[in-house]
């Protein structure tokens, strides 16, 4: 039989990592108040199921309703066994529909066979159906007095309100490494399993945050080494070195802009039959540990070793924000679309190509982060001291650029540009078509001149020049002049409205930045 | 490559940690659930059969794996009709509420937990293999997760799967998670050689397979079709700035349906992908960075080199084509947008 099983805790005092959930839960057993409906949450493997179990002892021993059940008597050996009549396990994923909850019903009526009360273990609760759920409001709400129901599930989100509400809650946590470890250490000891501390720090790693997975692996490990004492690298051969460290290896490499390193990383995590989501995943990991360490660097001793936080604080200190942000935008699309293709692989090179040579990388992201990147470099370092806003604020907020005092310069026009083609259209829809693909190609004292592509389309614009000379008056706070001129597509570059005046270096790039922006998000609301 | 008694065979090509790791166990330590992960065609519903067999083989032998190919469970077991052995490979669904057990052209959720609850008819044990493992909807995959955690005494539950990754953390949580790493190139050869494909052909889709059997043997029918080499020549000649002949495509066959003419493209698109990747690869990775088809390797270093950026924007652009590809376009235009993303752009005037 699997270790967790044999070693489901018995009593509260064996449930581990759960310190508030048991002292509310023994608190209220001491003193006798029992609810007639508890809902236990919290990610798989930390201790639901158990807790319910103990639960249901609890109530129902000879010498109870007590916070430390005997596990003696033989209503406690009954349910320990899994033979009590009156404490009944419901699988309510395979049992989840309108007619099983009917059932259930009709069986709640009648009083317990030999116990004290009935107690209802519905477990995996969130895979009941909207209509079951639903018929089992009014039991749930006002039982008779001999039922007890315990509800345990991963995903509370997925109950009804109106069942949240009936239920007195526990939110279970993961469970903290050094707990695990604890823990593991116990029952290694009780099986006479030799396994040395680093081993054991491996396994809980490993086993993220869930007691059941850290036994599996422990009784695996037990087995591969066939009685000889456990260490990090009988780990590490049992269960294949984990994606984490090629995530480390990898996010290290692409940090420091190493495109061949990076490769091969990912080869030789792919050779070692490392699945390659899990090593996205674990990539975004390590971007997520890099932004936490900027954020605050103290949340991740939770999570890390000292050692490794210390790795991962440094790592922070030399890498912008900005960038890691958009290491997590493209790890994050790298899985979806490794998702759907099927070929993941692929999609984490490409992904870290971009990441490793990115400099002139035209993605709309792409551009964000280097904004994001120039205007951190532009502000003075006294910012932080001066004012209370975390970033900079932008120069092209909404609503605040009705009055600029002076002529608007070109910059200002194009970042504008969007704006004045909305307001346009609301004066004249079939402004509409011409002037999406239209740019303000130059702004010289108070005349601006927008380029069309070809003739037509300038020509249809050419009896509107009212209403755009309108829209540009109330979103600029300045009255100007407009002249309108076409350009043939072949003359113009690959990239419309930036190319044409260039030189002026990065703030141009700033500008058609913003630009490619705000239409994107305007178009987001437009459609 | 663990010994198996005398009497005894056990027969599978890699599967270095799953070898060490049963090789150690007899079978009161089994645990009752399995999860082999690694990438397609290395193997892994390979030795889930040969581990199924070896427990229901009924000759005594000392270790857990090995099987004799004699005793009546085996003779059950290659003729497919061992009663303790359910095999199903790919989608699970949840199933109806009465269904009839695993005589159903199909096996589901429900089916198995009805099934299963039963005492082995021939053996102690019953296993239940599903390869590839694919829960239909989230309902099917929770409604096993009770009869994961503590299935019937006797029940041992093999999952093969390529990407653990889908599959709920709650599943893979209740199971002992078995990687397959990658064969080497000798072993895909190997293989290869003992279906009956020459040593030369084995040896060159061996080179290209990354390790996996599946991979080989697309790599073997790319090559018969010629799609594969027609689509790496496309590639070459469209990079190189010219009008690639397509006609390999038969867009223009009248025979052929939009259909055939899609998955013609999106097999063609693949194949472009990872010269793309390659040709990436051996322009920002250096000399000895691993390639995915090393026998193109010459063409792909033909390929005139272009500024890394350009390089990573293109890898990016052909990444969208994919996308495309999956939704509702038709053929031809996939082809002349990927054309147009690579093709050298022409220096400004």
């Amino acid at each position: 039989m699997s270790l967790y099983r044999t070693w489901r805790p018995r009593s509260f005092a064996e449930l581990v990592g759960q310190d508030s959930v048991v002292r509310t839960l023994r608190t209220a057993l001491a003193s006798g108040k029992i609810a007639h409906a508890y809902l236990f949450s919290g990610p798989r493997g930390c201790g639901k199921t158990s807790a319910a179990k103990i639960l249901a002892r609890c109530i129902e021993c000879e010498r109870g309703p007590t916070p430390d059940p005997d596990n003696t008597c033989d209503n406690c050996r009954a349910i320990l066994a899994g033979t009590a009549l009156d404490v009944i396990e419901i699988d309510a994923a395979s049992n989840r529909g309108i007619d099983e909850i009917r059932a259930l019903r009709e069986s709640v009526k009648f009083a317990p066979a030999s116990m004290r009360s009935k107690v209802f273990i519905i477990d995996e609760a969130h895979m009941l159906t909207r209509e079951g759920a639903n018929a089992f409001l009014k039991t749930l709400e006002e039982p008779p007095a001999h039922v007890i129901f315990v509800l345990a599930t991963t995903a509370p989100e997925a109950l009804p309100p109106t069942i949240l509400s009936r239920c007195q809650r526990y939110a279970f946590r993961r469970i903290p490494v050094p707990v695990m470890i604890e823990r593991m250490r116990e029952i290694a000891a009780a099986e006479a399993i030799p396994i040395d501390d680093a081993a054991l720090g491996a396994l809980a790693y490993r086993a993220d945050g869930g007691l059941r997975d850290a036994l599996t692996m422990l009784e695996q490990a037990a087995s591969f080494a066939g009685g000889a004492p456990i260490d990090a690298t009988t780990v590490e051969a049992a269960f294949g070195t984990s994606g984490r460290v090629y995530a480390r290896v990898l996010v290290d490499a692409v940090l420091a802009g190493d495109a061949p390193t990076s490769l091969r990383t990912i080869d030789e995590a792919s050779d070692a039959g490392v699945e390659m989501s899990g090593l996205i995943r674990a990539a975004i990991g390590e971007y997520r540990n890099l932004l936490v360490a900027r954020i605050d660097p103290d949340l991740l001793s939770a999570d890390l070793a000292a050692e490794d936080a210390a790795r991962v604080r440094d790592n922070a200190a030399a890498t912008p924000q900005p960038r890691i942000v958009h290491g997590l935008r493209l790890l994050g699309d790298a899985l979806g679309a490794g998702r759907l293709s099927g070929n993941p692989r692929l999609e984490l090179e490409t992904a870290v190509l971009r990441l490793v040579i990115g400099a002139e990388d035209t993605s709309l992201e792409a551009l964000a982060t280097r904004v994001a990147l120039l205007e951190q470099g532009a502000v003075p370092p006294s910012r932080a001291a001066a004012s209370k806003q975390a970033a900079p604020p932008p120069k092209v907020e909404r609503g605040a650029t009705k009055t600029p005092a002076t002529r608007p310069s070109l910059q200002q026009v194009r970042s504008l540009w969007d704006q004045i083609r909305l307001r346009a259209y609301e004066q004249n829809m079939p402004l509409k078509a011409p002037l999406s693909r239209a740019t303000v190609d130059s702004v010289d004292d108070d005349l601006v001149t927008i380029g069309f592509i070809d003739d037509v389309q300038e020509s249809l614009v050419r009896t509107k020049l009212a209403a755009i000379e309108v829209a540009i008056a109330d979103v600029v706070g300045v009255p100007l002049r407009v002249k309108l001129r076409s350009t043939p597509v072949a003359a113009r570059g690959r990239t419309p409205g930036a190319a044409k005046s260039a030189p002026d270096g990065e703030s141009d790039l700033l500008a058609y930045a913003r630009h490619k922006l705000m239409s994107a998000s305007n178009e987001a609301e437009t459609s | 490559m663990t010994s198996t008694p005398r009497g005894f065979e056990f027969d599978v090509v890699g599967a270095r940690s799953a070898l060490a790791l049963f090789g150690a166990l007899d079978r009161a330590r089994l645990s009752h659930g399995y999860l082999f992960t690694g990438p397609a065609g290395v193997g892994k519903k390979t030795f889930a059969r040969r581990l199924a067999q070896s427990l229901l083989c009924e000759t005594p032998k000392l270790t857990l794996l090995g099987y004799c190919n004699h005793c009546t469970g085996c003779t059950l077991f290659v003729a497919g009709t061992h009663p303790d052995f359910v095999a199903s490979d790919g989608v699970v669904k949840i199933g109806k509420e009465a269904g009839s057990a695993l005589h159903d052209e199909e096996l589901t959720a429900r089916d198995l937990v009805r099934e299963l609850s039963l005492h082995g008819y021939r053996s102690d044990h019953r296993v239940v293999l599903l390869g590839d493992v694919e829960f239909a909807t989230h309902e099917a995959a929770n409604a096993l997760l009770k009869f994961f955690e503590e299935p019937p005494a006797g029940v041992i539950v093999i999952l093969t799967t390529n990407a653990s990754g889908t599959l709920l953390p709650t599943i893979r949580s209740r199971f002992v998670e078995v990687p397959f790493g990658v064969l080497t190139g000798d072993e895909v050869a190997r293989i290869l050689e003992r279906e009956g494909i020459p040593a030369k052909r084995a040896r060159i889709a061996a080179d290209a397979s990354l390790g996996s059997i599946t991979r080989a043997r697309e790599v073997l029918d790319g090559d018969e079709t010629g799609l594969r080499g027609a689509s790496f020549a496309w590639f070459g000649e469209t990079m190189a700035g010219q009008v690639a002949d397509h006609g390999f495509l038969r867009l223009d066959d009248r025979s052929l349906s939009a259909g055939e003419k899609r998955a013609l493209v999106a097999e063609m698109l693949e194949v472009v992908r990872i010269a793309a990747r390659d040709w990436a690869v051996l322009a920002l990775g250096g000399k000895d960075a691993p390639l995915l088809a090393p026998d193109q390797k010459k063409l792909l270093a033909s390929v005139p080199k272009r500024k890394p950026e350009d390089v990573v924007a293109l890898l990016a652009a052909v990444a969208d084509v994919a996308k495309l590809s999956e939704s509702n376009v038709s053929a031809g235009l996939v082809v002349d947008y990927l054309r147009m993303q690579l093709a050298p752009r022409p220096k400004p005037a």
